[in-house]
Formats: C-alpha cells, structure tokens, sequence
C-alpha cells in the first residue's frame, strides 16, 4: 500500500513538472515585447515608466535564455514563491490565489451539495426502471444538463427573471461569516447552474455504472434466493455500482473549481476564475502561470486521492 | 444476368451487394433510433447553412443601420435586430459558419493525429508510451477552457489560433481513448493470428486493430464538435473568441448585447438556441451512434 502511495506521489509530481514546462513554454511564446503590450494594453492604460518595464522584464526572466528563466521560476514554486503580479505589484500573485479562494470553493460545495444528491438518485431511478417511461425523460434531463452551457443558461435564467418578476439578481459577494443570508442570496443562482451540469453528467455515470451491476450474476442470485428488491438494491447493486461513480465524481468535483469561471465572470465574484480570467485580459504572466498551475495541482490531487479511497471502498483492489 | 446470378449463388458477394446490405442494416438500426437520426439530420442542417450561409443571409451580418436598432422579430427581420441594427438572423447563420468551421476543423485535425499517436503509444508500449502517457497526463489534467483562454491570450484569437489551441487538449483525449481500446485488442486471437503469419506491425495496426476501434473513435470525434463548438462559443463570449465585427453564437451573448436582454430578449434567445441545440445534437448523435456501433453498451 505505502508503495503504491509513494510511485503515485511521485508520478503526480512527474505530471506537475511537465505541467510547468508546458505552461512556461505556451506562455513564454510570446510575440513581440510583450511586456511592453502587456503594461500598456493590459487594462491598466496609463503611460509606463521605464523602471516598470524593466521590472516585468526581470519578473518575466524574459532577460535570461528559457531554461535558466525556468529553473528560476521552477526554484520559487519549490519554495512557495510564484513571483509577484505584473497588475497589482505590490501582492505576491500566490497570496492574491488564497484570497480568492473562498468564493470558489463556497460555490464548488453548494453546486455538489444541491447537485450530488439529485443526480445519484435520478441515475439509480433511471436504471433500475431502464427503458421505461420514467428513463426517458431522465435521460433526456441529464443530456440536457451536459449540453445546455451554463453562460448560456445563466443569460436566460438572468433574462427571464428580469422580465417575469422585473427582479435582478445582486451580484458581488459577501462572505457566509459577515452574513449568511446575503451570501447565500448571491450565490444561489450561480450554485443552480453548476449543479445543473454537475447533475447531467453524475446522472449518466451513475446510470450506467448501475446498469453494468445490475447485469452481473451475484445481482440475479440475490434476487433468486428471494430477497427484497429493496435489499437487493442497497446490499448488491449500490454498494457495487456506487465504488466507480465515486472516482467519477472524485474529477468532477476538482473540474467544478475550474467549470465555474464563466459563473464567476457573469455574478462578478471574486474567485479563483475570475482573476484567472482578469489576468488573461490583462496579461499578467505571473498569475496566469500561477493559476494554470494551481487548477492543474488540485486535478492531480483530485485524481491521487480517488485512487487511494477506490482502494479502500472496494477490498478487491490490491496495490501492486 | 447468369454471371451475376452465379456470383450471388456462390460465397462471393458483389460490391454492390455487400453495399445493399450495409445500408439496409444501418437504415434498419437507425428507425429504432428517432432521436439519433432528428440529430444527425439536424446536424446536416447546421453544415447546410454554414456551407451556404452567404445565400441565405438577408441582411449583410456586419453592416450597422441606425435606423433599425433593437427592432423586434418581423418579415423584414426574422430574428429581429442587435443594439448595433444588425440583423440578428444573418448573424447567427453567419456565426454558424465560423462555430461549425472550428468545430470540425478541430476534429478532422486532431482526432487523425490522436488515432495515429494512441495507435502506436498501445501497439508498442514501452518507454515512448510512458513518456506520451505521462504528457497526455499533463496536458488533461489542465481544465480546458483555462488552456485555451491562456493560448489564445498569447496568439491572437482568429479562427487557426482558436482551431490550434483546441487541437492541443482534443489531441490528448482521443490518444487516451485509442490506447485503451488497442492495448485490448491487441491481444485477441485474430491479431496473434496475424501476426503470426507474419503481418508487420503497420498492417497489423491499420489492417487489424483499427477497424475495431473505430466505433469509439466516431463517437469520440461526434461529441468532440459538439465540445469545440461549445468551448468557441464560450470563448467568444469571454470575449477571447473570433474578433467583432465578425458574428459567432459567443460572441452574440456577450458584451453589450447582455445589457439589453430584458428589453430585446431574441438577440439573446437566437444564439443561446443556436448553441444549446447544437452542442445537445452532437451528444445525442454520439450516444446513438455508441448504442448502434457497440452493441454490448446498448441503452447504458
């Protein structure tokens, strides 16, 4: 078991590291002096001072040849240090991932919390009564939910309480420990959204991972020493079937931090997306290297972690 | 008329034939299926307008008129106009044009590239497949549409930069798939056997292995237009996607148009519709096509 958990640490940090030299290259490719368009095109408009330019250049390392500006960057990440931000050069563009934090994971967890619960059941309704008039609508509702995207579903929910009710939602944020109820009141459209697509593609999994159980023969044993479906249901088929939703689930979730930019964007909160998206437009490097980074970190993590439970859920794994 | 009868009498079956049959097999399998086929034709429809989307625009998508601003659906305008007075109905099969473009483009691009790659990754393992495993590994497990907005902050948006970046996580995805299925069929029996009446590993791979794992490789590559011409839109909605005054569906739900959505809903309704039933065509069409290709998967 130890084994496995080191040569899997090991492959995570392998895949990071190949991470970073993607990202570095990608956005060291950079055409022209970029700095320069940058400073001046990046949202900021004011003139720039040559101690500024020299600055980024140096934040860049767009002085050094690629590889010793790499193992410079490389060297900070070791030690916690992404640099400072090109926009804001005062904050460490690390520090300005962890304030930004909380608007994220609040609507990663209320998305999971509306959504986990509605997808596993409408998944388990959904094969259990396979091919039936109660499957197809639902599964009609859960390719919708994959398919609407949720800019497209956040402009008509937005246009449609505008015009029915004359309401606009309030966009900005609060934090839950200021005050619970606004918090929720600015979260809670965003939260429905994600969990509409969280739910179209959880139903799915569920679904056919029920379907595959369902099939096999201890399932039609159970059933033939005559016992309860409900039994039947909990005792055989769940407890099977719901071990591989829950590596599926385990991706989804660490895929929900990064799905919510768009939502982040349209109800102006200030989450890890939004300044993803802020610094794109007005190129900060630094953090957009660092962000890059920070999404693709919590995936791995994401990914070790499922592992490691799918071995404890189901006792037929063995770690080699 | 005798020869032909011979031929059909005897084991051989005529080209013609064998085709006959294929398309009554496949017509008979795609009745059971009514929303696979509403899809697939609905799709026809979408590569219809973008191919003769100069033709049936009536008004020139990118031209302002001032005097028919924010106009409501009617005869002149069937989708009705933008804050800008253009037509929104010339705009959205013009936008069609550039999403269906990128979309396909993107896969006829990167699913060749990924089937080749995947091929050889399964086929001869070792050291080169570790190391293509292990970037695959990397570039998946950043979130798409971060990536992709990351490029295109470095190139600038046009319809290649766009097609280019997306190529770089539809590659990885589809290398995942094909590896999968050939490190198991590399092992059935027809391939030993091929192998080992002494069949080169081209053959083998081209002649033996990849007839079997085409049916994932269609449906893969179904549901990957319908994920680019997603993220394009989402893009464009950004404000990272084709440049205005170019109209795509992103593009159309963004930006100023937002600010009047209560007042003028259709310059919203047209697009988000565009989008919604596209993207969901694909994804139907990829599941159909699963349940006709991979009957051991049918209704999962």
């Amino acid at each position: 078991m130890w084994r496995y958990v080191v040569r899997r640490l090991v492959g995570a940090a392998l895949v990071l590291w190949l991470v970073s030299i993607f990202v570095f290259v990608v956005i060291r490719a950079l055409p022209g002096d970029a700095v320069l368009s940058a400073l001046t095109e990046g949202g900021r408009g004011v003139a720039v001072s040559q101690a500024d330019l020299d600055a980024a250049r140096e934040e860049l390392g767009l002085n050094e040849p690629i590889v010793v500006a790499y193992l410079q960057w490389a060297g900070g990440f070791l030690v916690g240090d992404l640099g400072m931000s090109l926009v804001d050069r005062q904050a460490q563009v690390s520090t300005r991932i962890v304030k930004s934090l909380n608007p994220t994971i609040e609507l990663a967890i209320l998305a999971a919390l509306i959504g986990l619960p509605i997808a596993l059941g409408l998944g388990i309704v959904s094969a259990v009564r396979q091919d039936t008039v109660l499957d197809y609508p639902l599964r009609l509702v859960a390719i919708v939910g994959i398919s609407v995207p949720s800019f497209v579903l956040a402009t008509a929910l937005l246009t449609f309480t505008s015009i029915t009710w004359g309401y606009a939602p309030q966009f900005g944020w609060v934090p839950l420990w200021e005050d619970p109820a606004r918090n929720l009141g600015l979260l809670y459209m965003p939260a429905l959204i994600l969990a509409f697509n969280l739910t179209g593609t959880v139903t799915r999994m569920t679904r056919s991972a029920v379907l595959e159980v369902i099939r096999e023969d201890y399932v039609r044993t159970a059933h033939s020493k005559g016992l309860a479906f409900s039994v039947v249901l909990r005792r055989h088929i769940l407890r099977n079937a719901l071990i591989s939703v829950t590596t599926l689930v385990g991706l989804q979730l660490a895929f929900l931090l990064s799905g919510s930019l768009i939502l982040e964007v349209i109800f102006a909160l200030p989450g890890v997306g939004q300044l993803t998206f802020t610094a794109i437009q007005q190129r900060d490097y630094p953090q957009i290297m660092a962000n890059t980074m920070f999404f693709a970190t919590v995936v791995v993590a994401m990914n070790l972690i499922v592992d490691l439970i799918y071995g404890v859920l189901d006792p037929r794994v063995h770690y080699a | 008329m005798a020869e032909s009868a011979a031929t059909r009498s005897g084991t051989r079956i005529s080209e013609t034939d064998r085709r006959e049959r294929w398309l009554a097999t496949q017509w008979r399998t795609w009745r059971r299926k009514p929303i696979g086929l509403a899809s697939f034709l609905f799709i026809v429809l979408l590569v219809l307008l973008a191919i003769f989307a100069p033709l049936l625009q009536t008004h020139d998508p990118v031209q302002n008129s001032l005097t028919s601003v924010l106009t409501a659906p009617s005869a002149a305008h069937w989708f009705g106009t933008d804050p800008n007075g253009r037509d929104v109905y010339s705009r959205l099969i013009a936008g069609a044009r550039i999403s269906v473009t990128i979309g396909f483009l993107a896969v006829f691009i990167s699913v060749p590239l990924g089937v080749a790659v995947g091929l050889m990754s399964g086929y001869f393992g070792g050291a080169m497949d570790f190391a293509i495993q292990r970037v695959t590994d990397a570039i998946m497990s950043i979130p798409g549409l971060i990536l992709l907005l990351a490029i295109v902050s470095v190139l600038d948006p046009s319809i290649f930069s766009i097609t280019f970046a997306m190529s770089i996580f539809i590659v990885p995805t589809t290398i995942r798939v094909v590896r999968g299925e050939v490190l198991v069929s590399k092992e059935r029996e027809y391939v030993q056997a091929a192998r080992a009446i002494g069949a080169q590993p081209v053959r083998l791979m081209t002649r033996h292995i990849l007839p079997n794992v085409m049916a994932p490789i269609l449906i893969i590559a179904s549901v990957t237009v319908g994920q680019a011409i997603l993220i394009e839109s989402a893009l464009g909605f950004l404000g990272f996607g084709v440049p205005p005054p170019d109209p795509t569906w992103g593009n159309m739900l963004s930006g100023a148009n937002r600010r009047y959505m209560a007042e003028a809903p259709w310059i919203i309704a047209a697009p988000g519709l565009a989008i919604t039933l596209t993207v969901l065509a694909f994804n139907m069409f990829g599941d159909a096509l699963r349940d006709v290709l991979d009957p051991r998967l049918r209704g999962s």
